[in-house]
């Protein structure tokens, strides 16, 4: 499968892995990791970020793809929509069947409120199905919450929101016994208590996984639950507009049935918007680890309503994004892979990296790696080997295939052995650290508008952790679906409107914005028509 | 060789696309845009289930679309859905029910072996073994040997005998996490302490300290080895 110039760079890489196994890397110090995100993160690129011109971030610098849609034109401005028969009218409006809103619904559901879900393909298509090395807790006797917090906080270069990490830190362990409680397998060790190991930028051992299908073993429980409570459900169905009261409450959402090609109004006197990241709008160019529905949409739509975002230019890029074969550009290789002893290595077979630096050091590094030691793909290219092989040889023959049977299967499908031959990375577009603003209570700046998950912004500072996202969606999904459903107890609604959405046109035309690009996206541009 | 095509067929229309796209990729690459059938792109979430034939081969042949390369002579066609119910269960009922699957699956008995459910498995799971474990009660051993099950519906699909095998997959693996896998002393405890109050605004609280001492205390903490 490989070529032979990637062929005579194995060899060295092969010839350097019994000195490498032993070789010692210092980890950078946060004045040396400033110098060289600065130089090489694509986050500081100036010119891939502008600012907005309209909306409560006026001023901000956003990625430019995601500044197209934040200002981009309604669909629904052209429509003429009759808000006074709803076609449904319940407690609790989910929107998003992924991680955080599968347990948000569980929690509402709870709560006896009456829940809908609706999400743009089907219940658990999302990125945390995609999930593999691990979820985050601190559960080691030599662990804390307070580490847990610590090495969070500095990996997103201390910008969180600290009552909202706290939160995660504290409720990280609970969540684990809830995942259990629904029957969700942890690995487990030889004296048969859960199994943990590190991460990046981490300094424990606190990662909890289910093989490599970590993300895949939650969703599905959670899918399971959510079928089983018989928890009402619309897929194949998008949120493209909400919709608020007249005293500025939020009031449901105006839905598109993407298959019958039918609009539907949605009253609700709570919305949890759990819409997940952006990895598909590629920003830069790059390759995305993500699911094809990661367009950002929740983020327009909240946007267009007066949501406040925290913290939107700042994109995580996974460092170890699959690089060849083609098939297979910008699929995610787990970081368990380092935490169980791969390392990276550049063209010649060399050390050039701490293999555990948090991701957007590792990002940087193999950006600026790739250019002078890079090993070339397909001839357009560069990237740097991850040493697999390794693996086994640290922790004994069959290591790959016990804990990594989704990866020795990706690559293997491609006649890559993994046990045998190392892959080449390079970062992927992977998570959107940023988001809508949250407060402690999951809730953004428009009352009772609820967000959990990916979309959300605040937790993860300017950089997330390896596991901190699976947890984070646990943590805060729950938060939001309970606190939904008791305040829509109470929740009175009056005359429902959709007159933000024309503020908003008309904000654009006062600020010389021209855009009619149609927004929220909802399916990326993939097709070769589309890019015609 | 870099130019090299296949003819492949979908919704009744005949294409020539590149011969090392995946099925999903060759069908974007003929101008089809997903509105269905396409999920995470990485065979994990099972939303691409396909089923074909070959003009060389008119045996039915099942696959994901997006890991599946196309072949010369496809004939393509997405499940627009999957025309059936889930069966719905209550996981407490395994307390009194320690034959739980068998009760909520009864056509498990109906398994004449053909092994068709292995065939089209498209993540290579031994299906039949693991129906085996079930019907013999061995949740423990079911659950291992499905584990990396995406729910894509294959197996159900081909089965003769109706059979759901990647439901009682799903059943079998929740109870294994609930109650056959040993409970986790460690995290009883720390759930304890927590609960308690131990971690509420202690000292040692780095959300409670001035960020210049916080950072110090970040680059200067120790990594277990």
């Amino acid at each position: 499968m490989y070529s032979d110039k990637m062929k005579d760079s194995i060899k060295l890489v092969e010839k350097n892995r019994e000195k490498n196994i032993s070789v010692a890397v210092n980890r950078l110090d946060l004045k040396q990791k400033e110098e060289l995100l600065s130089a090489f993160h694509p986050d500081y690129i100036h010119q891939q970020f502008k600012k907005l011109k309209i909306g409560e971030n006026k001023g901000e610098k956003v990625p430019l793809e995601l500044l197209s849609l934040l200002e981009g034109r309604s669909r629904i401005l052209d429509k003429d929509l009759d808000l006074s028969r709803p076609d449904y009218d319940i407690d609790v409006l989910i929107i998003g069947g992924g991680g955080a809103g599968a347990c948000a619904a569980i929690e509402a559901d709870n709560h006896s409120s009456s829940v809908l879900i609706v999400t743009k393909f089907r219940i658990g298509d999302s990125n945390t199905i995609m999930a593999e090395g691990g979820i985050q807790a601190a559960i080691n006797e030599n662990d804390s919450p307070y580490i847990h917090f610590l090495d969070s906080f500095g990996g997103g270069n201390f910008k969180a929101k600290k009552e909202l990490l706290k939160r995660l830190t504290l409720d990280a362990p609970k969540s684990i016994s809830w995942l259990e409680g629904l029957g969700v397998e942890f690995d487990r060790c030889d004296n048969k208590d859960i199994l943990t190991f590190s991460g990046g930028g981490i300094s424990r051992s606190r990662m909890i996984s289910c093989k490599d299908h970590t993300g895949l073993e939650i969703m599905r429980t959670l899918k399971d639950e959510i079928l089983n409570r018989r928890i009402p459900f619309l897929e194949f169905t998008s949120a493209i507009e909400l919709i608020k009261d007249e005293k500025g409450k939020i009031a449901g959402a105006v839905l598109l049935d993407m298959r019958r090609e039918k609009l539907v109004i949605c009253r609700a006197k709570t919305v949890v918007i759990a819409t997940g990241g952006s990895g598909v709008l590629h920003y830069q160019g790059f390759p995305s680890s993500n699911h094809y529905g990661s367009t950002a949409d929740g983020l327009v739509i909240a946007y267009r309503a007066g949501a406040k975002l925290l913290f939107p230019s700042s994109m995580q890029y996974h460092p170890t994004g699959a690089l060849f074969p083609n098939n297979i550009l910008g699929s995610l290789v787990t970081e368990k892979a380092r935490s169980l002893g791969a390392i990276l290595v550049n063209s010649e077979g060399n050390v050039f990296v701490h293999p555990l630096e948090t991701r957007d050091v590792l990002s940087a590094m193999i950006i600026k790696e790739s250019k002078a030691h890079g090993v070339t793909a397909d001839g357009k290219r560069q990237g740097v080997w991850l040493d697999t092989p390794m693996i086994d040889l640290i922790n004994g023959e069959g290591t790959i295939k016990t804990q990594l049977p989704h990866m020795y299967r990706m690559f293997m499908n491609l006649k890559i052995d993994i046990t045998k031959e190392p892959v080449l990375v390079y970062p992927t577009l992977h998570y959107q650290n940023g988001g809508i603003e949250i407060n402690v209570d999951s809730m953004s700046n428009i009352e009772n508008l609820y967000v959990a998950g990916e979309v959300s912004g605040g937790i993860h500072g300017s950089n997330r952790l390896m596991g901190n996202s699976l947890v984070d969606t646990i943590v805060f999904g729950r938060i939001a679906g309970r606190n939904a459903a008791q305040k829509a107890k109470d929740i009175v609604l009056s005359r429902l409107t959709i007159n933000h959405v024309e503020k908003f046109e008309e904000e654009k035309k006062a600020a010389g914005v021209i855009n009619d690009r149609s927004s929220p996206e909802l399916l990326p541009s993939y097709s070769k028509a589309d890019k015609e | 060789m870099a130019d090299k095509k296949v003819c492949i067929h979908y919704l009744d229309k005949e294409y020539l696309v590149p011969y090392s796209l995946t099925i999903i990729k060759a069908l974007e690459h003929s101008g089809h845009k997903f509105k269905i059938g396409y999920g995470c792109g990485n065979g994990v979430c099972g939303a691409c289930s396909v089923i074909y034939r070959l003009d060389s081969n008119p045996a039915l042949k099942c696959s994901l679309a997006c890991q599946k390369i196309v072949e010369d002579g496809m004939y393509i066609l997405q499940f627009p859905y999957h025309a059936a119910d889930k069966r719905v269960y209550d996981l407490e009922n395994y307390c009194l029910d320690k034959n739980l699957i068998t009760t909520v699956f009864p056509e498990i008995y109906s398994c004449i072996s053909c092994n068709a459910c292995t065939k089209a498995c498209p993540v290579g799971i031994d299906v039949l073994k693991y129906i085996n474990f079930a019907r013999q009660g061995d949740y423990k051993r079911c659950a291992e040997t499905s584990f990396s099950c995406i729910s894509c519906n294959l197996c159900f699909s081909n089965c003769l005998m109706n059979i759901r095998q990647f439901e009682i997959a799903m059943l079998a693996r929740r109870i294994n996490g609930r109650y056959l896998m040993e409970k986790s002393q460690k995290l009883a405890n720390r759930v304890k302490e927590i609960d308690a109050g131990l971690f509420d605004n202690a000292i040692e609280d780095p959300a409670m300290m001035e960020i210049d001492d916080v950072k110090k205390l970040y680059e200067n903490r120790n990594f277990e080895k």
